[in-house]
């Protein structure tokens, strides 16, 4: 758990310690919700509110609140923007500005019901919209002060620096986390497999026809053929374990007195190959389980995100097992392929440039890079806001020396959903110039509804 | 939106080069507002160019903003103020560099500005003037005669549009104070220096 304690709010973030967290260096966590209390000790305790939620509506807060802010500090440019357009008639123009200025806030009608939101209420005052976070003890709308509003803002960007400096961090074990994960993922394509096979032999073994053997072999060879799209020095461990049709007279006495468990599994399974295919990114298609490929990379002791839909089985005894072993095997396939081609293009020189990036700390100031326009030049000629995209999409990428990218993380799960409209380039792809210095680059993407392209330089 | 990718307690400047170069009337606007967020500093805690000056060297910005006259020449672009002869130009560097100096300033005065703050809270509640609080008071005289004193036709403004100028630039102060202070200021001057 992380809390954050500005004076007039407390921020608490949860997670639960995944299963998966047994396997990897460090925790891995699922099912992030918080728990935000507006406690300003200057009010009475009747007037605080608290609100609680999951990750998706904590990331929806922080993006309204920071946008607000920053459309709030924005405004202050109405005035110099009056008087320099206008010196002859200063005072006009700028109570002209002014006025209009106040409107590029957000008012009541630009709000949906349902949705968080924040517009002004007179010069200090912020009606926070809760949406769906909102309680009957809250009501739908709260009144933050200004110092409330600012307590917010920072909780927000300090939980948010928290969550994703993680992938920025060097670290020691990088490779052996992957093969870690390889090896679950392997694991677990043999559990589902297995289990697969062994449901399917179970029920035709109940009801025995001369099937059963076939309906054995076809799911072995799927499983297989997963293994091999992973790694092929696993599938070697892998195969041993898969059912071979001697070993099915054992089998019966487990699964008759699971008779239940069996149609219900079974039914609306498709086969392994079905299942762990949309799990098997392509480099487009890294999103959300890029959050879960981050938090490997973290230090010790750091709680790691991963995504919190990725359980839902809530059923009971062997159904929920078995569901629990798939959606980790879809997990852990996703990072198994994430894995190799984040690696690509990462020489030797590269991962010790990344063990020493925190020496970048103390550069000078301005020795902002070339790429860095290349990076805003090439997204520029290509990003075409998909309709219906509303929100701005971010993306932090690392750089390799060569110039091609190395790592892609999308900061939110939107972010996620539409880098294969970007026209992001493949991992390990020719991008920009080799960078002179030798070292990564972190390079922060922004790119909005509006069809505007940012870049920055970020720390490394 | 803004990014955030690191907490950036150091407000490491080279975060946050430009995205596009601005356009000259865009770098006006900049210069401008840069002047009026150190005024609001300067009227608010009395800190002069010696403060400034100290905040160049913490941050390794002394090439930049190297003496008194240097400091004075780039609060001298400000196309606001009055002297219209041998102003300096400001370029993007220069900008960042008064940029972070102002946010490293904030920072090391946030208690003060969030006591201004929340007593312009109080009073707004009880429906009273800023005035008749002393820190507030003096913060929005200081902030007055400082900018008529130093601006071209400051008597254009009248008295109300300036103390709420001067109100506005307190409650920027608080936000720029923040640990992600520099990086909420750089961008609010890139995003809105757009040709409107």
């Amino acid at each position: 758990m992380r809390r954050y304690t500005p004076p007039t709010c407390t921020l608490e973030v949860m997670a639960e310690n995944s299963s998966l967290s047994r396997w990897a260096e460090q925790p891995v966590v699922k099912d992030v919700r918080f728990h935000l209390k507006l406690d300003d000790p200057t009010l009475a305790q009747d007037r605080w509110v608290e609100l609680h939620g999951d990750r998706t509506q904590l990331e929806d807060l922080r993006h309204t609140v920071n946008n607000y802010v920053q459309a709030f500090l924005d405004q202050s440019q109405d005035f110099t923007s009056a008087a320099l357009i206008d010196p002859g008639d200063r005072k006009t123009a700028i109570t002209a500005t002014i006025a209009s200025g106040e409107k590029t806030l957000p008012s009541d009608r630009d709000i949906n019901p349902g949705e968080i939101g924040l517009r002004p209420n007179g010069l200090l005052g912020h009606d926070l919209s809760l949406g769906d976070l909102a309680t009957e003890a809250s009501g739908a709308v709260i009144r933050l002060s200004t110092l409330q509003l600012f307590d917010l803002a920072t909780a927000l960007d300090d939980y948010s620096a928290d969550l994703l400096e993680l992938p920025t961090l060097p670290k020691t074990g990088w490779f052996r986390g992957r093969e870690n994960w390889a090896q679950i993922a392997a694991i677990a394509v043999a559990v589902v497999g297995l289990s697969a096979s062994a449901l399917k032999l179970l029920d035709s073994s109940m009801a025995p026809t001369a099937m059963a053997p076939t309906l054995s072999q076809g799911t072995s060879s799927n499983d297989q053929r997963i293994a091999t799209q992973i790694s092929p020095s696993v599938v070697d461990k892998a195969t041993p374990p898969i059912i071979s049709a001697e070993k099915l007279p054992s089998i019966p006495a487990v699964g008759a007195s699971s008779k239940i468990g069996i149609p219900t599994l079974a039914a609306p399974q498709p086969t392994p190959g079905e299942l762990a295919k949309p799990t098997l990114p392509s480099s487009k298609s890294l999103p959300q389980s890029s959050i879960a490929t981050v938090p490997i990379t973290g230090i010790p002791g750091r709680p790691t995100i991963i995504s919190g839909e990725t359980n839902a089985a809530t059923e009971s005894s062997k159904i929920d097992s078995s569901a629990a072993t798939l959606d980790s095997a879809a997990v852990a396939s996703g990072q198994v392929a994430a894995a190799p081609m984040e690696s690509i293009g990462r020489s030797p020189a590269s991962r010790s440039a990344v063990r020493g990036g925190d020496r970048a700390a103390n550069a000078t100031a301005f020795d902002t890079i070339p790429q860095v326009a290349e990076v805003r030049t090439y997204f520029q000629q290509r990003w075409k806001p998909p309709e219906g995209l509303t929100q701005t999409l971010e993306y932090s990428l690392i750089l390799a020396p060569n110039g091609s990218i190395q790592s892609i993380v999308p900061l939110r799960q939107l972010s996620g959903d539409y880098i294969d409209r970007t026209g992001m380039p493949l991992v390990g792809d020719p991008f920009v110039s080799a960078l002179s210095n030798e070292r990564n680059a972190k390079i922060r993407l922004v790119l909005t509804a509006d069809g505007k392209v940012q870049a920055f330089l970020e720390p490394n | 939106m803004p990014p955030d990718l690191k907490p950036l307690t150091s407000n490491n400047i080279e975060a946050f080069p430009p995205t596009t170069p601005p356009q000259p009337e865009q770098l006006d606007n900049i210069k401008a507002q840069i002047d009026l967020v150190l005024l609001a500093l300067e009227a608010l805690t009395g800190i002069g160019s010696e403060a400034m000056l100290q905040a160049a060297i913490d941050l390794n910005l002394e090439s930049m903003v190297a003496d008194r006259v240097a400091l004075w020449r780039l609060r001298q672009s400000n196309p606001l103020r009055k002297g219209q002869g041998g102003r300096k130009k400001l370029d993007v560097e220069e900008a960042r560099a008064l940029v972070l100096i102002s946010c490293h300033l904030a920072k090391q005065q946030r208690e003060l500005i969030r006591r201004a703050v929340a007593l312009l809270e109080q009073v707004t509640e009880q429906r009273r003037q800023p005035h008749q609080t002393a820190l507030l008071g003096d913060y929005l005289d200081k902030f007055n005669n400082t900018y008529q004193d130093r601006m071209e036709a400051g008597d254009a403004v009248s008295p109300e549009t300036l103390m709420n100028l001067a109100l506005k630039l307190l409650i920027d102060l608080l936000f720029y104070s923040a640990p992600h202070g520099f990086r909420r200021m750089w961008l609010a001057l890139l995003d809105r220096t757009k040709p409107r």
